[in-house]
This record gives structure tokens, sequence and C-alpha cells, in this order.
């Protein structure tokens, strides 16, 4: 039954829905026809050019939060929440470098598993998996949840329907073209976004002036315009460091540096930090221009698709409904590619199964992204409401692999059992943080106390490492030929 | 309590709409230099 403050007939709803699901899938066939061998599904053929390359890292990055969270913090903790979201860019900034590094120390790797199981040994690197694969999970089903209450509220599509809409269109197209697949639809998702963004923003801008919106918060909330809001500034650290967490670690973003030709990784994730930032300024100017603009908001992460029908009527709700599509898909893609990947290499190749052929491994490549794509239906099907607090639970977590990941790419006398006991201890004592203290500070924790223990133990014991070791040259089989059809003789 | 100026909010929400655009923008030069060099994948 559709809600009643949805702003897009039902049948509206689903003819996009349709149309958008029909046009990525016809999408992934159509890329899918390059991915004929295991670097091709897994990593598109590590050969990725420029223009690719910061799409796919900038579309990566604008989750759904982006378009929904960022007015809900800009009405929250003012023009300090607007600016604390964007800083969240500044962890592509700072991947730059490293994704420039990763390249030239990995040229064969294929995750961020593969580095920590060479720089710092098996123990570490199931660690670092377990929190990873939690994390990763916990995204994914945070995102196909958001697609399934954002398509009821906007179109009154029924949750079920719309969640496993979005997931089995994203699971579909990512199987047929790999990350062939997940790159292409995210430069076209990157465009869609950002022109959704502007035509949104013009309009109000035609329709409000920026002096009214000024006054209408100083009389309204003048704390929101405070350049010392404390709330405020505590967030900025908190995104900060949960944002720079979270693109050192996870496989997301490791995949994509693996995928980038040589050359390209640094200066595309550089420029991916440059259209991304604005992108949460611009969603956070919606929601201060509802107070001119009349608009009653009953739910703040609701404010910009709210704003939009409101500005463009019927247009603004179909161009608001595909911008926040866009960002979903092209996050759920990327999930099911790179987790697909640390399952494919490093539970199924490295723990399982070495002997594995390249024809193997493109099979449970496609089986790891079929099997995420169903657990995280099972999982979104009750519509747990807490589930950005499990998101951010995994905060302290993510942040303390911050050193041991950005130490062990460029410091080659880290002690390995320290980076283990930084990895660990950073999670639990910043849980501890997050349950004692406040969730907010708890990312903040997570890494100080990482950085200190790594650094202690490497100045008390510091051990040297061989960056070769990080080349690790995968086996080739005699059966590695994908399209080898004779059985092989015993 | 000290608050931002009026100008600091038009700079932040008039720089944010033209960076998107520039954004936009950027994303089509780079595929056309790529198409044209035969860099895409």
């Amino acid at each position: 039954m559709a809600p009643d403050s949805s702003i897009l007939p039902v049948g509206t709803g689903w003819t996009l829905l349709v149309i958008f699901s029909i046009a990525w899938i016809a999408l992934g066939l159509y890329w899918g026809r390059k991915a004929n061998t295991l670097d091709g599904y897994m990593l598109a053929g590590r050969n990725v050019g420029l223009a690719l390359g910061t799409a796919t890292a900038m579309a990566t990055w604008v989750t759904s939060n982006t378009v929904m969270l960022a007015p809900q913090f800009a009405i929250q903790f003012g023009l300090w929440g607007m600016l604390a979201y964007s800083t969240a860019s500044f962890g592509l900034f700072l991947f730059a470098p490293m994704a420039r590094r990763i390249r030239q120390l990995m040229p064969n790797g294929y995750t961020s598993g593969d580095f920590i199981r060479l720089r710092y040994g098996s123990a570490t690197w199931a660690v670092f998996l377990v929190i990873m694969i939690f994390y990763s999970l916990t995204w994914l089903v945070s995102m196909a949840m958001a697609g399934g209450i954002v398509l009821h509220t906007i179109a009154g599509i029924p949750y079920q329907y719309g969640m496993t809409a979005i997931l089995f269109v994203c699971v579909l197209y990512t199987l047929f073209g790999g990350m062939y697949a997940v790159i292409g639809t995210d430069y076209i998702q990157s465009l869609i976004i950002m022109l959704g963004v502007v035509v949104v923003g013009g309009v109000i801008l035609l329709q409000v002036n920026i002096g009214e919106v000024y006054q209408s918060i100083l009389v309204e909330q003048p704390a929101l315009l405070n350049v010392l809001l404390p709330a405020a500034i505590m967030v900025i650290f908190n995104n900060l460091l949960f944002g720079f967490g979270e693109i050192f670690h996870n496989n997301v973003w490791w995949s994509r540096a693996f995928a980038m030709r040589q050359g390209v990784g640094s200066k595309a994730f550089l420029l991916a930090g440059f259209c991304w930032l604005p992108i949460p300024i611009a969603a956070g100017f919606f929601a201060l221009g509802s107070g001119v603009l009349g608009i009653n908001i009953t739910s703040p992460d609701m404010v910009g698709p709210a704003v939009a029908s409101q500005v463009l009527g019927m247009a603004g709700a179909v161009v608001i409904f595909i911008v926040i599509f866009s960002s979903l898909a092209s996050s759920i893609d990327s999930l099911l590619a790179a987790t697909g990947d640390i399952l494919t290499e490093d539970i199924f190749r490295k723990a399982l199964y070495p002997q594995a052929t390249e024809a193997t491994l493109r099979k449970a490549s496609a089986w790891s992204i079929v099997v995420l794509g169903l657990i995280a239906w099972a999982v979104s099907m009750p519509r747990i409401t807490d589930l950005l607090g499990v998101l951010f639970f995994a905060g302290p977590m993510v942040a303390a692999a911050i050193w041991p990941i950005a130490a062990g790419l460029y410091w080659r006398k880290v002690n390995r059992l320290g980076a283990l006991l930084a990895l660990a201890g950073g999670s639990i004592i910043g849980l501890i943080a997050y349950f004692q203290i406040a969730p907010y500070v708890a990312a903040l924790v997570g890494a100080a106390v990482s950085m200190v223990i790594l650094l202690v133990s490497t100045w008390l014991m510091p051990q040297d490492f061989d960056w070769k070791r990080l080349n690790e040259v995968p086996s080739k089989s005699p059966r590695s030929d994908l399209n080898e059809r004779q059985p092989q003789s015993i | 309590m000290t608050l931002f100026p009026p100008l600091f909010l038009q700079i932040l929400i008039f720089s944010a709409l033209t960076m998107t655009i520039l954004g936009a923008l950027l994303l089509l030069v780079l595929l056309i230099r790529d198409l044209k060099n035969k860099k895409v994948w």
C-alpha cells in the first residue's frame, strides 16, 4: 500500500524501475562480452583509463546516504554539517598516492586481503577478513534496505518488492559483466547523479535567494550558523576518520586500484575526490532551502526528495528517484563485485583450494556474487530499523585498520605482531569507547589506540620487510584456459 | 555566538554547484580523450 506521503504515482515508480533495470542489465550483458578471463571479470582487465577510473571511484562513494543523509546533517548541524559530510572526500584524496603505490608493489594483486596476508601473515589476515567482510555485508544490507525504503517512500512501491528488485538487478548485471559492468555503469551513474544535483540545486536557486535562506536560518535556528558548534566539530573528526578507515581497508577501493592501468590510479582518485566533495554541500542546500520554500519536514532523510518535488513538481520527483536509484546501484554493484573478489581470492583460492584453475575461479567469482546477493536479501527482508547503528558500530574496527594499512604500504620497519595487536586492540578499545563513552568518539579512539600500539611496537622491535614479497605471481595451472573444454587426463 | 557571514553561505553554495558542473564536464572531456587515444579500458 502506498504511503500518503509518496510523491510519485506507483505506476510511474514501477515504470522508472523497469526502464532503468532493463538498461543496467543490457549494459551488463554488453560489457560482459569482454569479461572472458579471470582478470577481466574480477578487475576489468587491469586496464581501466582515467575517465572510467575517476567516475567509478566517485560514484561508489556517492551512496544513497550522500543524497539523503547529507541534507539531514545540514538540518541537524548546519553549515558545519554540510562541511563535515564533505570531508569524507579526504579519504579519496589520501588514497590517491596509495593507489599508485599499491599498483607498483602488487602488479598481480587482487584484493586488500592479499596485501595484509603477504605483509603481516595469516593471523592478521584472518582478523582483517572478519572486519572487512562484516563491514562490507553491513554496508551492502544497509544499501539494499535504503533502496526498499526509498522506493516505498517516493513511489509507494512495497518495501519488499523494491528492495528485492534493486538487489536482483544489481546482482544480475554484476554477474553478467563482472567489473566491466560495474565500472561502465558507474560512469553513467556518476553523470546522472551530478546532473540531477545540478538541476535541482539550480532550480532552487532560481526560486529562492541565498540571502533569504540565511535570514530564515538566522531567525529559526541561529545555532546552525554557529562557527563554533561543538557537536558538529566532533562529527567532522569522526566522519573524517571513519572515511579514512573505510577507504583504506575496503576492497571496493583496492579492487579499483588494481583495475586501473599503470599511472592512472593516483590521478583518478584525486579527481574523484574533487568531483565528490561538492555533492553533500549541494544536497545539504536542498535542506537549508526548505524553510524559505515553506516545506514541512516530517522525515529529515526525505528532505531532498520533498524539496525536489516541491520546486520541480513531478519532474523533480522523477529526477530525484533516478538520482537515488543510480547512487544505490553504483554502491551495491561495487560491493557485490569487490566483496565477491574477497570470497573468491582470499577464502576460496588462498584458504581452501590453492590449486583451483582459472575457469574454476571464474565460476567461484560468479557464485560469490549470487551468494552475497542472497545473504543481503535474506537479512534485508525483515527491515531492521537500526542498521545504520550497526554500520557505525563497525567504525572503530575500520578506523583501527588505518595505521596497519598506511604504515604497511610505506614503512619497511613495521613490526608484524604490532600490526596485529594494533588492528585487534584498536577495534576492541574503540568498541568499548562506543558503548562506554559515545558512538561518535569510537572511530577516533580506535584509530588512536591502533596508532600508539603500532608506533610503540615498531619503535621497540623494528623488523625489516622486502617489498618484492608483495609481488606475488599467481601460479598457473595446466588448465588455466577458461575456454578449455577437454577434461584433464590423469 | 560567532556566526558564519551570509557571504560564506553564498560562496559555499555557488562553489558546490559550479564544482559539480565542472566535475560532470571533466568526466565527459576525459572520456572523449580516452576514446580518442583508445585508452577507455
